[in-house]
């Protein structure tokens, strides 16, 4: 295979990424699943799998774009990097705030004009080359910036960089934004359930906002699910839209118990899995209503594609399932 | 009324009516679910489809020995004539739900039952 005009011997089997790292080729990359698109590469010559252009704009697929990642090395002769400048655009950071000591809101504004839907996602690039996807909670019509949630990994290099050294002022590079994962107004009429872990409820706050500003009729139904109280790091905002909205409904959810100081919520806050007792309260409604309903599911990978499947099975059409797993590998030992 | 199986019983409209029901009963069937717990559910609902256009007589790519390459692997795995008339009898459940008149329907398991030597490596 020839890469930006060096010839590298893949192994058997090999991703054009794998490859490429391998050889210490300086390649932009993140899920490593097919997801985020950062690892965007351009075809010379060769064959592109069908499965290395999934989720791309048909722009990108007719310049031969492909997700390396995804692609083996087999049917690629040539390949070559795409020119940041169609890929990355900058914006500033207006303002960082603590939802809780693990999760922070960030208001980006986007230096020319971003066209986008509540729940796609944008990928940031810090100065180091590392690369994260996040999913924008921020409704295009009333939100004047792009606004992200961030949760705090215990090893997560880019968390980290945000959370310690990314300042209100700095520019950043983004890619996107991307994803099938938002709000149609097709869907007025149709029952919606959004199903949350941590900061999936970034984009499901976002694809909600959309929903009740476009005065949705069918019922609404949340589901965020967190470890404690403190990750429910929604709540106020959402028993507000709650209170305000008599089509949407919020179902917060705890795996650890409520502390005593807590415990005036308990008759809110569920013990348990969030997607448990979603698919449990799914279960009771009748097969039309299922059949109908729309699904957004967002967060933890294997939380959402069990969930999916068990949908599926419990009558969820498997077109009415959009998902968003939110993958990340510690790419620490990458060169770079 | 020479049109193709494919056309007369409703073509694309006719898979994509068809893939939710059928790939829903064969997750759910304890005897072959093993051979279908890929964990991308969009490649293998991609690959339900070519499998009902195929049984519909409709415009496909695949070829007796690609067949074989195809379920090869599964055939190492064990794939015998038990999973063969499970998924066959799937297709026939998922058809007669669909209400395909039962012409077609023979006609759609004759194309199935055709596939049976290279399906199972025989
Ligand atoms: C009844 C006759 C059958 C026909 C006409 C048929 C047809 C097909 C077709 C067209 C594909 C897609 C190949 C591709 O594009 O990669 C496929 C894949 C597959 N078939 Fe069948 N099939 C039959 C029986 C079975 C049976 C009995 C099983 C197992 C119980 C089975 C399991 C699978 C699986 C697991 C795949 C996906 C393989 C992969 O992931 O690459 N099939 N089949």
């Amino acid at each position: 295979m020839i890469f930006a005009e060096k010839k590298l011997t893949p192994l058997d089997g090999e991703s054009v990424l794998d490859c490429l790292l391998r050889h210490a080729v300086p390649v932009d990359h993140s899920c490593k699943s097919g997801n985020c698109q950062s690892c965007l590469l351009k075809l010379s010559s060769g064959k592109i799998d069908p499965g290395a252009q999934k989720g791309l704009k048909p722009t990108a697929i007719k310049q031969g774009f492909f997700l390396a990642c995804q692609q083996p090395c087999e049917l690629i002769e040539a390949a070559s990097f795409i020119d940041a400048e169609l890929i990355f655009s900058h914006a500033r950071l207006v303002d960082k705030q603590f939802f809780n000591d693990e999760t922070c809101r960030l208001l980006l504004e986007p230096v020319s004009p971003t066209y986008y839907h509540a729940g796609q996602f944008i990928n940031l690039k810090n100065p180091h080359g590392v690369i994260r996807s996040y999913s924008i909670a921020s409704l295009p019509s009333n939100d004047r910036f792009l606004e992200l949630h961030v949760h705090k990994k215990s090893n997560g290099i880019m968390s980290h960089w945000i959370f310690d050294e990314f300042k209100v002022g700095d520019r950043i590079d983004f890619q996107g934004p991307i994803g099938e994962c938002f709000y149609t107004c097709l869907s007025i009429e149709q029952p919606l359930i959004l199903i949350g872990t941590s900061t999936g409820a970034a984009p499901l706050i976002g694809i909600l906002k959309d929903a009740l500003h476009s005065e949705h009729q069918g019922s609404i139904i949340f589901y965020h699910g967190a470890r404690n109280f403190e990750g429910l790091y929604l709540h106020e905002l959402l028993l507000e839209l709650e209170n305000s909205h008599s089509n949407f409904c919020y179902r917060p959810s705890i795996t650890e118990e409520l502390t005593s100081s807590e415990n005036e919520h308990s008759g809110k806050i569920k013990t348990g899995r969030c997607n448990e007792i979603a698919l449990q309260e799914m279960a009771l409604s009748n097969t039309s209503t299922i059949a109908n309903t729309l699904l957004f599911l967002c967060g933890n990978p294997e939380m959402v594609n069990m969930t999916r499947k068990r949908a599926f099975l419990a009558g969820v059409a498997s077109k009415n399932i959009y998902i968003d797993p939110f993958e990340y590998k510690d790419l620490r030992q990458a060169a770079r | 009324m020479n049109d193709t199986l494919f056309e007369r019983i409703g073509g694309e409209a006719a898979v994509n009516a068809a893939v939710d029901i059928f790939y829903r009963k064969v997750l759910s069937d304890d005897s072959i679910s093993q051979f279908f717990e890929d964990t991308d559910m969009d490649e293998q609902i991609t690959k339900q489809k070519s499998f009902l256009t195929m049984a519909f007589g409709g415009p496909n790519k695949y070829t007796g020995a690609d067949m074989r390459k195809a379920h090869a692997p599964l055939v190492e795995k064990g794939l015998n004539e038990a999973h063969f008339g499970a998924v066959a009898g799937h297709l026939q459940a998922t058809l007669e739900e669909l209400g395909v008149a039962t012409k077609l329907v023979n006609e759609v398991m004759a194309i199935a039952a055709s596939t049976h030597d290279d399906v199972l490596g025989l």
